[in-house]
């Protein structure tokens, strides 16, 4: 202790306490002005949210699949020349179909992975709380798929929708029956509609009851509404009401491909079949029409890819060739959509030409793609004050000796349009 | 309302044929619980597993489920009983919530495995017989009245297995008194891996049944455990027979509920009627 209290503090060592603090400040001011903390930029960091686990994870595998196979394709044309050739890293995250679940991986891309972009979801249940983590942080948010309305209804400024709303979409199912009512002659005036209890399937019913209401375009005799759970184990009861209602045209809408097959046994077996059964979902996959093979014919469906597309688009063709070629993976509507999502990121990357989330938002903001670079019929990609694709359309597609061809509108239409279908008794003889 | 015999027999058949699934599954699930106070996590898992093996078997060698359903009968009999061997048994007599986290633990594990192996593309087999016998304005569903049978007269048997032999009885025994059971000489620790086998038997073949009219995916389990559950506490825990009625019952107004009241609430009112049922009987129907 006498030893301690001879070395008091001296002018020369508060000198040097002082110089080493100074030394400290400005070395760590440098640091983290010039060598930031985190993650080196020497790559961009794409996260992309969709279900691998869960009713729905056969399709979240086909953007899983289309999202690697489009960062390959870029990175092997030479990454993002704006960027000095960066490469994109594609950092995928399971949703599970679960809103909770899709939150907090999109936190997680966020706050660890440090994303620069995130796309996704497929579930507009899962878009939405999960845009708005990417609100929240700033972070660029490229919807591929999901088509709820309100998702452009909250006045986000990082959200961007490649594919249409639902209110675009359920328009087009009423503008294709009053076609079909003046083209074919036919009076139906009985709809029936039905829809599993998930936001994506119950916002198009509710877009569908809003629409009717409209004289000019609905004005139908709503003869039965049901809502049933969203993976049910069967169907019967929900059929057996339908035929009960026995609707001229049955709008239907489910998500997942088993609900969809369900309901084709269920009608099957109640030995019912309306003169139109125009669905929306789970029906309009390869693998829907593997599973229920004759059964499917005579289905209606609104689609987004269709083999149609290879005549019509060389892009189409091009993509849905090398993309199965290489991965094994259907062509779907998903796959389509990502592409599609990749094509805006990588153009919006080029054009801001910064990693800055704000300068990527502000090219998204001024992205104008024209039509032949995406594989949708469409005029182009043009996103609206709200972030929406002013450019995403429908076409109405129906199953045709195995295949989905399509059917509307006339002027990309492969084959006429069977109707009224034929009953099951019909097929049968 | 006017009254349609021909559609009240329909809801009826529908209700019962679903039923008979429940009551497959919860027999297997109740006669685990009941021998060994295990529950199960694993069970729908295990009935999925089953279920892709029967589409493999299909897939590969075009065999029908019907003609798969006793190989898959005593393979998961096989595989219930080393399971138990080699996992479960470590475990007993330690607290219950190990071999709850072990199930559900090997519940993950598999399904994720399904995942991997057979990717989440809905599968489907086309068993030999198939569509609808139609009479007198009535349809039914053939590939669901095949499991109908099927699944009563597995149930049956059983409940013959467990009352008329010897060896049932010293299952039962083992359910009633273990230390007794010890006492007189029987092999608890057969008599348990014996019962696994049953049980995960009773899963196996509910999930080659399934493949005769539902298309499966890794989670077709999922749907079911709710009202697997359901079944075997309104049945009362351990009591197979219980399992079966309960799952008959519960098959029934489920059905006449999503016709009558709405598809929405087609498992509300089977929960409600099973809320009832324990507030009168709080061990269950045929609870002791």
């Amino acid at each position: 202790m006498s030893l301690m209290s001879k070395k008091a503090l001296t002018k020369i060592h508060v000198a040097i306490i002082i110089v080493v603090f100074v030394v400290a400040a400005l070395g760590a001011y440098a640091w983290v002005n010039f060598f930031p903390l985190g993650p080196k930029e020497n790559e961009v960091r794409v996260g992309v949210l969709t279900p691998l686990t869960g009713a729905a994870a056969y399709f979240g595998e086909g953007q899983k699949a289309m999202a690697l196979w489009m960062a390959d394709r870029i990175n092997k044309e030479g990454g993002i020349k704006s960027l000095g050739g960066l490469k994109i890293r594609v950092i995928i995250a399971d949703t599970e179909g679960k809103p909770e679940v899709g939150k907090a991986q999109a936190s997680r891309l966020i706050t660890e992975e440090k994303v620069h972009v995130i796309i996704g979801a497929l579930h507009s249940g899962v878009t939405l709380p999960a845009a708005q983590e990417a609100e929240r942080y700033g972070i660029p948010f490229i919807c591929e798929t999901s088509s709820h309305p309100d998702l452009t209804r909250q006045g986000f400024k990082w959200f961007f929708r490649v594919w249409g709303s639902d209110a675009i979409f359920a328009r087009n199912y009423f503008e294709f029956m009053k076609w079909l009512k003046e083209t074919k002659g036919y009076e139906f005036r009985t709809i029936a509609i039905v829809a599993e209890e998930s936001l994506f399937c119950v916002g198009v019913a509710t877009e569908w009851e809003k629409l009717n209401l409209d004289s000019t375009l609905g004005g139908y005799q709503i003869v039965a509404n049901i809502r049933h759970p969203v993976s049910p184990t069967d169907l019967t009861t929900e059929a057996l009401a339908l035929k009960q209602a026995n609707p001229d045209i049955v709008l239907l809408t489910v998500t997942p491909i088993p609900s969809a097959i369900l309901w084709t046994q269920a009608l099957k077996q109640v030995n019912f079949f309306p003169k139109a059964l125009l669905t929306c979902g789970g029906f309009i996959f390869p693998e829907y029409l593997r599973s229920v093979g004759a059964d499917g014919e005579y289905v209606i469906g609104r689609e987004g890819w269709s083999i149609d597309l290879m005549e019509k688009k060389p892009i189409a063709k091009q993509i849905a060739e090398a993309f199965t070629n290489e991965t094994g993976k259907d062509m779907t509507v998903y796959t389509t959509t990502m592409h599609a999502a990749f094509v805006v990121l990588r153009d919006a990357l080029e054009r801001a030409g910064s990693l800055e989330p704000e300068k990527i938002r502000q090219a998204l903001i001024e992205t104008n793609i024209p039509g032949d670079k995406i594989i949708p019929p469409w005029q182009g990609i043009k996103f609206d004050a709200t972030g929406q694709n002013i450019y995403a359309m429908n076409f109405m597609v129906q199953v045709v000796k195995g295949q989905w061809r399509i059917i509307w509108p006339k002027d990309i239409a492969t084959v006429d349009v069977i109707f009224p279908a034929p009953s099951w008794n019909e097929r049968a003889g | 309302m006017q009254f349609d015999p021909t559609l009240f027999l329909e809801l009826l058949f529908s209700g019962l044929f679903q039923g008979a699934v429940y009551a497959l599954i919860g027999t297997g699930l109740t006669l685990i619980w009941g021998t060994m106070q295990v529950v199960n996590f694993a069970h729908c898992t295990f009935m999925t597993l089953a279920a892709y093996i029967t589409f493999w078997l299909f897939a590969l060698f075009n065999l029908d489920p019907l003609i798969s359903l006793p190989a898959i009968f005593a393979l998961f009999f096989l595989l219930g009983f080393l399971f138990e061997k080699f996992s479960i048994e470590p475990l007993i007599g330690k607290p219950r919530e190990a071999t709850l986290l072990l199930t559900l633990g090997v519940s993950l594990i598999i399904q994720n495995a399904i995942l991997l192996v057979w990717k989440a593309n809905p599968r489907i087999v086309n068993p030999i017989f198939t569509g609808s016998l139609r009479f007198y304005g009535l349809n039914i569903n053939i590939p669901r009245f095949i499991s109908f049978v099927i699944a009563t007269i597995s149930a049956l048997l059983l409940h013959v297995f467990l009352t008329k032999t010897i060896y049932g009885t010293t299952i039962r025994g083992t359910c009633q008194n273990r230390t007794a059971a010890h006492l007189m000489g029987i092999n608890v620790k057969m008599v348990y891996a014996f019962s696994f086998g049953l049980g995960m038997a009773c899963a196996g073949l509910a999930g080659v049944l399934i493949c005769l009219f539902f298309p499966i995916d890794p989670f077709i389990g999922d749907p079911f455990i709710v009202m697997t559950f359901t079944v075997i506490v309104m049945g009362g825990l351990g009591n197979y027979l219980g399992a079966i009625f309960s799952g008959f019952i519960l098959g029934v107004i489920e059905y006449f509920a999503a016709y009558w009241i709405g598809s929405l609430l087609r498992l509300t009112v089977p929960l409600l009627i099973f809320i009832i049922v324990l507030l009168l009987k709080p061990k269950g129907l045929f609870g002791d």
